[in-house]
């Protein structure tokens, strides 16, 4: 990876081993063309090193496009950007139709516990899942009994190998996998397709604890290491999108999954000990003084829901906003992004 | 009559979040030492102490109390009541156990002293000890069970499954103790957090959502400190009281560094630090 040093790969590796990178999440399922443009654009103007968008070319575009017009505006405002912003696409979160599909193998059970748990009604007494329902979450496999172990998945792989070389062509360099599901054996072969993807690109794998034990959460960062060696980044997420309100509450899941992840994995295992990890999932204002006041580790913070509230009052196309409404928007989120990675004096 | 008093100030201190439980349960701790950490934390007004459910220690435990309640005076403690009694064991140590031999020594705990019952889940299938956990229930008749739980092996899912699963089959009445399952324990906030996250998350995910679990008490344990009801408060998370464990124990080793449990001036000093640590 040394030849890669000076490149893009190499500036992303430095700004997560001195902790300063911050990423605003436009939203996986954020398909709105308009809103993804302003949010770059005003982040970019703000300092932010990266995006996290969904995997289309349409808003990875959007996002260049959001990025390329902050440059501009820069030199008007007399504001230095130092570097063009990281574009990550995300696939594979649980609940991602385009992903993944239940269905219930002849091991079932007919217990039935499957059916209430479903969130969009998509099993039906005949235990037969409607494929155009499911949504993938996972849920009712949490609570498959283990003797019967009845629910295994289909994977629209091919769908993930066509979509991710053109979000690459478009200007996405990094892919995230939302891999926070039981199932070790599908998450991995996912995994393997997003690898292939951006061979020389960091790749990042989202992990929450709905359906991970401790235990089960170290195994499947170990898995994935096992595939993307030093490319791998773990973006630890509390409880997913359930940023929305400003206090340490919100924001503790997070910080205490960045945490078990440093005890029993980096702090343990030499090989692990650079791993990087990035706060998600909850995420707020107060992200970075609650993981500094309990000595959590971080290489950077990862913030949706609440990054997007603060600026969306100002929001409207790019070349209608006033002067006057994107200085305020971009010290709001400028704000944001200094409190979390310690750079308020 | 002096049971169902028992029971209800029991609660009484859960209720109002005024509950310190001394976990005793160390492996291979010298016994002079862990009597000594009892009886100072007795005159101190602990509400609890947890033991390894097993008859000698809770005899042993029996004498240490009354020894205790007995000196209090001499150390300005008079009001302090006789903490309650709680045995434990782990659900991998029971699971293979004959039921006749659980029950004998569950009723001999009970009959020389012992008032509760928690059970430190390790296994993933807690239906695997239904059995047993069915024997405790009618040992310890109408008295909450309390489970200790940890993320360790089980998902944020199956602790919610396993909490349903321990109220619909076992007992209504049961007492949550969230495992932070720190190996290390500074006095740091670090150390703490775990407990408090997972406390936070059975909040979050079960008893805010559902009225029947609403009311049910959480202890935070494992990696507690004396920084963990700041943290948690900070954290806005609910808790009805406290288990120290390993914290209490390392406490004890550093003062017996430096100070004598035969010197009466050094103990009160030491007890007043516990006062503020459990009061």
């Amino acid at each position: 990876m040394n030849k890669l040093k000076g490149s893009r790969f190499g500036l992303y590796q430095d700004l997560l081993k001195s902790s300063l990178f911050f990423k605003l999440v436009c939203g996986a399922g954020n398909e709105d063309v308009k809103e993804v443009e302003y949010l770059c654009y005003v982040y970019t103007l703000a300092g932010c090193a990266g995006f996290d968008v969904s995997a289309s070319p349409e808003i990875v575009s959007a996002a260049k496009k959001g990025i390329s017009a902050a440059f501009t505006k820069a030199r008007e405002l007399n504001i230095s950007i130092p570097f063009e912003p990281i574009i990550t696409v995300s696939v594979g979160m649980p609940g991602d139709h385009h992903v993944r599909k239940a269905f219930i193998t002849e091991e079932c059970v007919s217990c039935n516990l499957c059916i209430p748990t479903c969130p969009t009604d998509a099993i039906p007494k005949n235990l037969k899942i409607i494929t155009e329902l499911c949504i993938g979450c996972g849920n009712c496999e949490a609570v498959c009994p283990p003797a019967a172990n009845a629910i295994k998945y289909t994977h629209n792989s091919k769908k993930l190998l066509s979509i991710l070389p053109k979000c690459v062509e478009a200007g996405a360099e990094s892919i995230e996998l939302h891999a926070g599901v039981p199932d070790d054996e599908s998450t991995l072969k996912e995994w393997e397709i997003v690898s292939n993807s951006v061979p020389n690109g960091m790749i990042s794998m989202c992990l929450d604890r709905k359906h991970l034990s401790n235990d089960s959460l170290i195994e499947r960062i170990k898995a994935a290491q096992n595939i993307a060696d030093e490319r791998l980044i773990i973006q630890a997420d509390g409880i997913p999108m359930s940023g929305g309100t400003d206090d340490f509450n919100t924001t503790l899941q997070a910080v205490s999954i960045a945490d078990l992840i440093n005890k029993k994995l980096k702090f343990k295992d030499k090989k692990f000990s650079n791993l990087p990890i990035l706060i998600s999932g909850g995420t707020n204002s107060n992200t970075g003084n609650l993981a500094r006041k309990c000595g959590v580790n971080f290489s950077g913070i990862t913030i949706g829901t609440h990054a997007r509230k603060i600026i969306s009052k100002y929001q409207t196309n790019i070349p209608e906003i006033t002067n006057n409404e994107l200085q305020l928007a971009v010290k709001k989120a400028r704000n944001l992004i200094h409190k979390n990675i310690n750079l308020l004096n | 009559m002096a049971k169902i008093d028992r029971l209800n100030s029991f609660k009484n201190k859960l209720s109002e979040k005024s509950f310190y439980k001394l976990d005793c349960y160390f492996d291979n701790y010298d016994i002079n030492k862990l009597t000594s950490l009892i009886y100072i934390y007795v005159i101190a007004g602990v509400s609890a102490i947890d033991l390894k459910l097993d008859l000698d220690s809770v005899i042993k435990a029996k004498e240490t109390i009354s020894k205790a309640l007995n000196n209090s005076n001499e150390f300005g403690n008079s009001k302090i009541n006789s903490p309650f009694l709680i045995v434990s064991c782990y659900s991998s140590n029971i699971v293979n156990m004959d039921i006749d031999e659980f029950s004998r020594i569950l009723i001999s705990c009970e009959s020389k002293g012992a008032e509760f019952f928690e059970l430190h889940n390790d296994l993933t299938d807690i239906n695997l000890i239904k059995d047993k956990l069915l024997i405790v229930k009618e040992v310890f008749t109408f008295k909450p069970i309390s489970i200790s739980i940890s993320r360790d092996k089980l998902s944020n899912s199956s602790i919610v499954e396993q909490i349903k699963y321990l109220r619909a089959n076992i007992q209504k009445d049961i007492i949550i103790e969230v495992d932070g399952s720190e190996e290390e324990n500074n006095n740091e906030y670090n150390a703490t957090l775990q407990s408090i996250s997972t406390a936070d998350i059975i909040q979050k995910q079960l008893l805010k959502k559902e009225i029947a679990f609403r009311k049910i008490p959480i202890l935070l344990s494992g990696g507690t400190n004396s920084l963990t009801v700041e943290l948690a408060e900070e954290c806005n998370v609910h808790f009805n009281g406290i288990t120290f464990s390993d914290y209490a124990r390392n406490d004890f080793e550093e003062f017996l560094k430096f100070h004598s449990v035969d010197n009466d001036f050094e103990i009160k000093n030491y007890i007043k630090k516990i006062k503020n640590l459990i009061l």
